[in-house]
């Protein structure tokens, strides 16, 4: 071999002219078997049902086991309620060590999360999750479930490590008042009470609304989904208007102040996914007589493969998911950041294995081609 | 067997025109996406891909270079796309070209039209004479995300050839050197949305 192949220059080399100035183009060979091959990591959004099939049959129970106490060493969360059922079915399929555990964001308070752990008020939400991330330590929490990225307003000091994709809209019962589509700025109207009746929605198409008092209902405060569905409308919890009701729990149809012709509530398109079409329901986790509709026109359910559409998943209405943990703890290249990165990192358990995969279509939630991502506040 | 510099020139001219065209500023924005996405080739990656008779030679506007320490680098504008990496959605599309070569054979391929997919979290390109895009690599490792300043970064330590780039690549250049979840590199794309 020619000692002027020097690899550094042949590797990569830039197109270029030769001494001449003649520019030479190689020969393509035409090759009959060359052939087209399709992205290996498609759009996640399409012809999942039949994988989620394969769903591990381990029970998700609502925080830890009766009479289990987490060891110190596991690694154990709370956090969003969106995504509670989720990191249920995830702890429960998860065999390896140290052991996951997730506690919901409602239920008994307080708890004490692990043996040793400080007692703390149930965290009920992304936010309240991440607050109480960032006042433990690992002797407590390890990691906080958010449906919400990194704010500016979140302590410093956090990893926010993105997992899947979900969407909010709005939900409202299906033989209600409130029609099939609104705009964005339909939604700023309703929850800055700006229209107060649905006969003030006059910008959809073959919609008269009636005459009835428009019930606008938020998450409680702490809530991811209610500061992500906020975000959307560019609105602030300061600039919502005194007639919204801001004390129903995110994604439970059962709550009897729902259940109204004229309710109306963002929802995660995900969980309500799961709820529907997946048979991840509680007694009170479950939609009862809401239906999730479309924003500005876009269809967030695609109902044939039961997923997100990848035209909603596009729209400023599509969120991701995050694990959230202490940037310290996650770089301590210690043992315990060593089972924080082997549960959540691009190459841990939650990307990468296929029952941790199928969990999360299942639960209505899309894969996202980047999961383990970080981000940091 | 000697080598010369003729076996990898391309036609950069021609290319650039291509690219041109396929990848044109979007009318409707009145400042374009802009930015760039830097592929490295490690050394061992590139020492093993020589010694097999293969390299890649990176067509215009891209550019590249070779450090001894951490291999071969190849940096691709960004000239469109919609990307929003901190939201994981849409695509940057880049500039330039990448032609793979088998110096032994004489078989080649060129991509164009690459694009860096941050939904399906895949780099592809279109090669030539074909119409449907082939993943060529998946970020891997270390994966960060930034936002400072209107400009967005996302960086990942390592990229691997996606089997299907892979099958494409042994297929089109009668080799068994290309392996899906070879690790190939880091990758780095800075993105300027437009505005």
């Amino acid at each position: 071999m020619s000692g002027d192949r020097a690899p550094g220059r042949l590797w990569l080399a830039e197109a270029r002219t030769e001494a001449s100035g003649r520019l030479y183009d190689p020969p393509f060979v035409e090759d009959r078997n060359m052939r087209t091959i399709s992205l290996s990591k498609p759009l996640f959004a399409v012809a999942i049902a039949a994988a989620v099939a394969t769903l591990a049959a381990g029970p998700a129970l609502a925080d830890p086991p009766s009479g289990v106490t987490p060891a110190a060493t596991d690694i154990v969360g709370v956090g969003s309620d969106t995504t509670q059922a989720l990191f249920n079915q995830l702890s429960a399929d998860y065999t390896g060590t140290p052991k996951l555990y997730s506690w919901d964001a409602t239920g008994s308070s307080p708890i004490t999360p692990k043996s040793g752990a400080s007692s703390i008020a149930r965290p009920n939400g992304s936010s309240a999750g991440i607050t109480a991330l960032s006042t433990t330590t690992s002797s407590t929490l390890d990691y906080s479930r958010s449906s919400r990225p990194a704010g500016s307003s979140d302590p410093t000091g956090l990893t926010f490590i993105a997992y899947a994709k979900d969407a909010v809209s709005y939900a409202a019962d299906a033989n209600g008042d409130a029609p099939a589509n609104l705009t964005t700025a339909d939604l700023k109207n309703i929850y800055t009470c700006t229209d107060t009746k649905w006969n003030q929605i006059t910008d959809i198409s073959g919609y008269t609304g009636s005459a009835n008092t428009i019930q606008a209902f938020l998450p409680q405060v702490g809530s991811g989904t209610r500061a992500f569905f906020e975000s959307v409308l560019g609105l602030t919890d300061a600039q919502i208007g005194s007639c919204v009701n801001s004390t129903v729990e995110e994604n439970e149809g059962t709550n009897a102040l729902l259940q109204t012709a004229d309710a109306i509530v963002p929802y995660s398109v995900g969980h309500y996914i799961g709820q529907v079409y997946f048979g991840h329901t509680t007694s009170t986790d479950a939609p009862g007589p809401l239906t999730v509709r479309e924003t500005n026109g876009v269809v967030p359910i695609d109902t044939v493969n039961h997923v997100i559409t990848s035209a909603y998943a596009a729209t400023s209405y599509a969120r991701n998911l995050y694990t959230v943990v202490r940037t310290a703890d996650w770089n301590a290249g210690n043992a315990h950041a060593t089972a924080l990165k082997g549960l959540f990192s691009s190459t841990g358990w939650v990307c990468k294995n296929s029952t941790a995969q199928a969990d999360v279509k299942s639960f209505g939630f899309l894969l996202l081609g980047l999961c383990g991502t970080t981000s940091t506040t | 067997m000697r080598f010369t510099r003729s076996v990898v020139v391309l036609s950069a001219a021609a290319l650039a025109a291509s690219v041109a065209a396929a990848f044109g500023p979007s009318a409707s924005a009145a400042t374009p996406a802009s930015g760039s996405l830097t592929l490295t080739a490690s050394t061992a990656f590139a020492h093993g891909a020589v010694c097999d008779g293969l390299f890649v030679s990176v067509g215009s506007p891209a550019t590249s270079s070779w450090s001894g320490t951490t291999g071969g680098t190849a940096v691709l504008p960004v000239t469109g796309g919609d990307a929003n990496l901190t939201q994981f959605v849409g695509s940057a599309q880049l500039g330039g070209s990448l032609t793979v070569v088998d110096v032994a054979t004489g078989h080649s391929v060129t991509f164009s039209q690459l694009t860096f997919d941050d939904f399906a979290g895949v780099f592809s390109g279109v090669p030539q004479g074909g119409t449907a895009p082939v993943a060529l690599l998946d970020p891997s490792g270390d994966l960060s995300v930034s936002a400072s300043g209107g400009v967005q970064t996302f960086s990942a330590s390592e990229s691997d050839l996606d089997p299907a780039g892979a099958a494409y690549l042994d297929g089109a250049l009668h080799t068994a050197f290309f392996q899906g979840g070879a690790a190939v590199g880091a990758l780095t794309l800075s993105y300027t949305p437009a505005s």
